[in-house]
């Protein structure tokens, strides 16, 4: 290694090593000895036994065709990412590394997780309190006039919808936390979908968009977690609704396929006649606090977690989200799910 | 593509073409989801033609010339046969025995087809 690539290297504050395919350390900077001390090659050794032996450590470093490959190890109580930034930097096999203590990144992580696990979960008390007194109000607003009437229905469907953000919120950080679980059950799709059709039918009319089930009575019963799908289709729903101006159509349709007696799949679709989304952001609508602004026809804003959060929900059931939208025309959502969860069957793999 | 086929061919036509690609290509979830958009964008014009729901279809001319030359299937069969001019639309979907959306889009087709007609 040239003076010039060491002394830049030594003024580097993360530890860098150049490591051989044998697991010897040919090369360390300064960092990597302030940090690791003379004990840097044992760090490594317990690192590689850690990652599944050294040769586990060495087929993750040298056999991997992509350029860079990063892993995440916890050693001693501490975490450590571990980064490939350069292949074969020496004329022998090697590899050149960049190794970050993540510990403090990692406990801050957790720390935020948990905060705002703590926080959501003491919103969604007093917020429930006021969602039910509303509702006793307005099952009693025969006598109030039609404008309190109005304004009563109107706080009812805020807080509905800021509940919503909060549960976003709250998923959100389970997910992040590792927390999501799929309990599953057996799933009467039908009635899940009616249910969650209608109970969003009070905000389609108010924004004066048409909600249609667009789906057969006779669709099979599916292993999923009820709560989880209902929360799945009842954000896309709520997304179309969203996006769709006054005088549209959103559709809520599903069939099972093949179509017949053993289907394997469902399909699931939420369709709008909303603006569409342009090409090139399709690709992006799934990632965290994406907001698709150029949709909005109502100036409401969400966390920009909704999609990102179904996507989790769909594929925690072995499932596949997918969007088609034609610009100025309306978007549909496609969920496909299968109709059984893949069992590991024990008898079936001892016997071969 | 699907947008560039709807200006050239119009909404039915569009939607014609996708449905026979879905049939060979049942496994993609975005033909069936175009498929979707443009089914519903079908709803949504039959909804602002039908006055949402207040227009009174009737039996076309032609139809009632010659009906056979009108290949239907079940169900736009059934509709067909609920429909005596004097019946809204609104009122067709109450005694429909088909969901809301599946007999507004029957009722657009068989607009789309000439079956059936609007007053002026």
């Amino acid at each position: 290694m040239s003076n010039l690539y060491a002394t830049l290297l030594d003024r580097l504050s993360m530890p860098v090593a150049v490591v051989t395919a044998a697991g010897d350390i040919a090369y360390r900077n300064r960092a990597f000895d302030q940090t690791f001390g003379q004990d840097g090659d044992d760090w490594l050794r317990s690192a590689a036994v850690t990652l599944g032996g050294e040769r586990g450590w060495l087929h993750g470093f040298f056999a991997e065709e992509q350029e860079q490959h990063t892993v995440e190890i916890e050693l001693n109580g501490r975490m450590f990412r571990i980064e490939k930034v350069m292949s074969n930097p020496l004329e022998v096999p090697s590899a050149a590394l960049v190794i970050e203590d993540v510990t403090l990144h990692a406990e801050a992580e957790q720390a935020k997780s948990d905060f705002t696990s703590m926080i959501v979960h003491d919103l969604r008390g007093p917020l429930s309190g006021i969602q039910a007194a509303l509702e006793f109000v307005l099952s009693e607003s025969a006598r109030f006039g039609p404008m309190h009437e109005d304004l009563l229905k109107e706080a009812s469907l805020e807080s509905t919808r800021m509940m919503g953000l909060v549960s976003e919120i709250l998923d959100f950080s389970k997910i992040q936390s590792g927390k999501f679980e799929v309990d599953y059950q057996t799933v009467m799709l039908t009635s899940i979908l009616k249910r969650s059709v209608k109970s969003l039918q009070p905000i389609a009319g108010r924004d004066g968009v048409q909600l249609f089930s667009a789906h057969g009575s006779d669709l099979p019963a599916i292993e999923g977690s009820p709560e989880k799908l209902t929360q799945a289709i009842i954000n896309l729903i709520s997304n179309a609704l969203k996006f769709t101006p006054s005088g549209g159509v959103v559709s809520v349709g599903c069939q099972a396929l093949p179509e017949g007696t053993k289907p394997e799949h469902v399909v699931i679709t939420v369709t709008d006649t909303g603006i569409g989304i342009a090409e090139e952001e399709l690709g992006k609508i799934f990632d965290r606090y994406e907001q698709s602004a150029s949709r909005s026809v109502r100036g409401e804003s969400g966390t920009g977690l909704g999609l990102y959060i179904v996507q989790e929900i769909v594929e925690a059931h072995g499932g596949a989200l997918e969007v088609s939208s034609v610009p100025g025309i309306g978007t549909s959502m496609i969920v496909r799910l299968p109709v059984r969860q893949p069992t590991w069957d024990l008898g079936e793999s001892l016997l071969g | 593509m699907v947008a560039a086929g709807i200006k050239h061919s119009g909404v039915w036509a569009t939607w014609l073409h996708l449905i026979e690609a879905r049939t060979d290509h049942s496994d993609d979830l975005s033909l069936r989801g175009y498929c979707e958009i443009l089914r519903n964008q079908i709803v949504r014009e039959v909804v602002v033609r039908t006055q949402s729901g207040l227009a009174i279809p009737a039996l076309s001319k032609a139809f009632l010339d010659d009906y056979s030359r009108f290949t239907l299937n079940a169900q736009e069969g059934y509709l067909v046969s609920l429909i005596d001019g004097q019946m809204s639309v609104e009122n067709l979907l109450k005694v429909s025995p088909f969901d809301p959306f599946s007999t507004l889009f029957t009722v657009a087709k068989l607009l789309y087809v000439g079956a059936i007609e609007l007053p002026e």
